[in-house]
């Protein structure tokens, strides 16, 4: 296969082609592909049929999925200019809105798809249940499902403090005192979350390392752990 | 409509590879190019003033004393000593670290290399091999104005 790509390149001529050349296909995928069969890779992955039941529902996972690719670029591009401290945090992002090229864009858009994110999510969700999709042997996957909800909104709830204005601290504040309503721990989970006794610095400075950090590197092992279940085990029968 | 498998440029499947190869392209070039204008550094990203001439107030430099300044988006340094107010570069010319002002010795010390320079600029000892750049201070009323 990878010698008739190599003969193949003085015929390509049609503007698909050069694409492909510039691309990975043309620079890396011919060598590479002799040591590692790439194509072949991808081939079954992206050929692979699916049952004749799917429809358009099934693909709120695959939007949350992209969703958070979305997230994942234009939240480390905040990154760059975002700086976690309360003197600073709310001048960093009316900096990035207003002065950065292109800011208010990447700032919109991580507002945004965040917010689409949790709704996909759970739409993805009412499909599963509605579909019984969630039962054994798919049951540990809708574990992973739950936690991969869970981390999606602990990624919101952090993420909506780091602005540092006001509606960011109030609702941290009213946020965080739901915990203190537990009997007996209430009190001192509110303290371990708010990293004192009330919203400050360590606050700030715990949710943002929460926001760029714990949180991606869970929400990595779970979608790890969700797709390879899926693959393993196909998608669900027909209703 | 029949779709012919080869040979017709103009087939239904060629057409469609061509609008979302261009599709999907154009939308890379995009993304690509805002990234690039979103990263690089440019005054206004960078958020530093490079105006002509910058005021600090008087009170924050007491006599003795130093301060570091951005000045044309670079860090100076302002000293004001019995003599009157002198701001100078504060990037030493030897190998970029920032000096600072002795005022028991009454220099400008850099911390790396311990280049030594008066408050004119010139080189009294060590590795840098020219003067700070000076520039033009003084006091107007409550405010320290350079440039
Ligand atoms: S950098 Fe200043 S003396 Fe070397």
């Amino acid at each position: 296969m990878a010698d008739n790509e190599h003969k193949d390149l003085e015929k390509r001529t049609s503007f698909r082609e050069i694409i492909n050349l510039i691309s990975l296909t043309g620079f890396v995928y011919g060598p590479l592909d002799d040591r590692l069969s790439i194509r072949e890779a991808l081939e079954k992955n992206l050929k692979k049929p699916v049952p004749d039941h799917v429809n358009w529902l099934f693909c709120f996972g695959g939007v949350t999925f992209l969703l958070f690719i979305v997230q994942a670029f234009t939240g480390v591009l905040l990154l760059m200019y975002y700086q976690p401290t309360t003197a600073e945090a709310y001048k960093s992002v009316v900096h990035i809105t207003n002065n950065v090229p292109f800011g208010w864009l990447m700032r919109g858009i991580h507002h945004w798809a965040a917010n689409l994110m949790s709704v996909f999510c759970l739409l993805h969700m009412l499909r599963v249940f509605f579909y019984g999709a969630y039962k054994a042997p798919r049951d540990f996957n809708w574990v992973t499902g739950v936690m991969l909800l869970c981390v999606t909104l602990g990624f919101g709830f952090t993420g909506y403090l780091l602005p540092w204005n006001q509606i960011s601290y109030w609702a941290t504040t009213v946020g965080t005192e739901v915990p203190s309503a537990m009997p007996v721990a209430g009190d001192l989970i509110k303290m371990l979350i708010r990293g004192g006794s009330d919203i400050s610095q360590a606050t700030l400075t715990r949710f943002f390392a929460i926001h760029v950090l714990i949180l991606p590197a869970a929400i990595a092992v779970f979608l790890i752990s969700h797709f390879l279940m899926i693959r393993r085990q196909g998608i669900s029968e027909a209703l | 409509m029949e779709e012919s498998s080869k040979g017709d440029v103009f087939g239904r499947r060629t057409f469609l590879d061509y609008m979302i190869g261009f599709g999907v392209t154009s939308w890379a070039l995009l993304t690509v190019y805002v990234t690039g204008a979103y990263l690089w550094p440019s005054k206004k990203s960078i958020g530093t003033n490079t105006e002509d001439s910058v005021s600090i107030p008087l009170s924050d430099v007491p006599e003795g004393s130093s301060r570091k300044i951005r000045y044309k988006a670079n860090p100076a340094i302002v000293v004001r000593t019995k003599e009157g107010v002198f701001a100078l570069s504060a990037v030493c010319p030897h190998l970029g670290c920032l000096v600072n002002w002795h005022d028991g010795e009454k220099l400008i010390e850099c911390p790396c290399h311990a280049a030594k320079f008066d408050l004119r600029g010139n080189v009294l000892g060590g590795p840098a091999p020219k003067p700070l750049e000076t520039f033009k201070a003084e006091i107007k009323e409550n405010v320290i104005k350079i440039g």
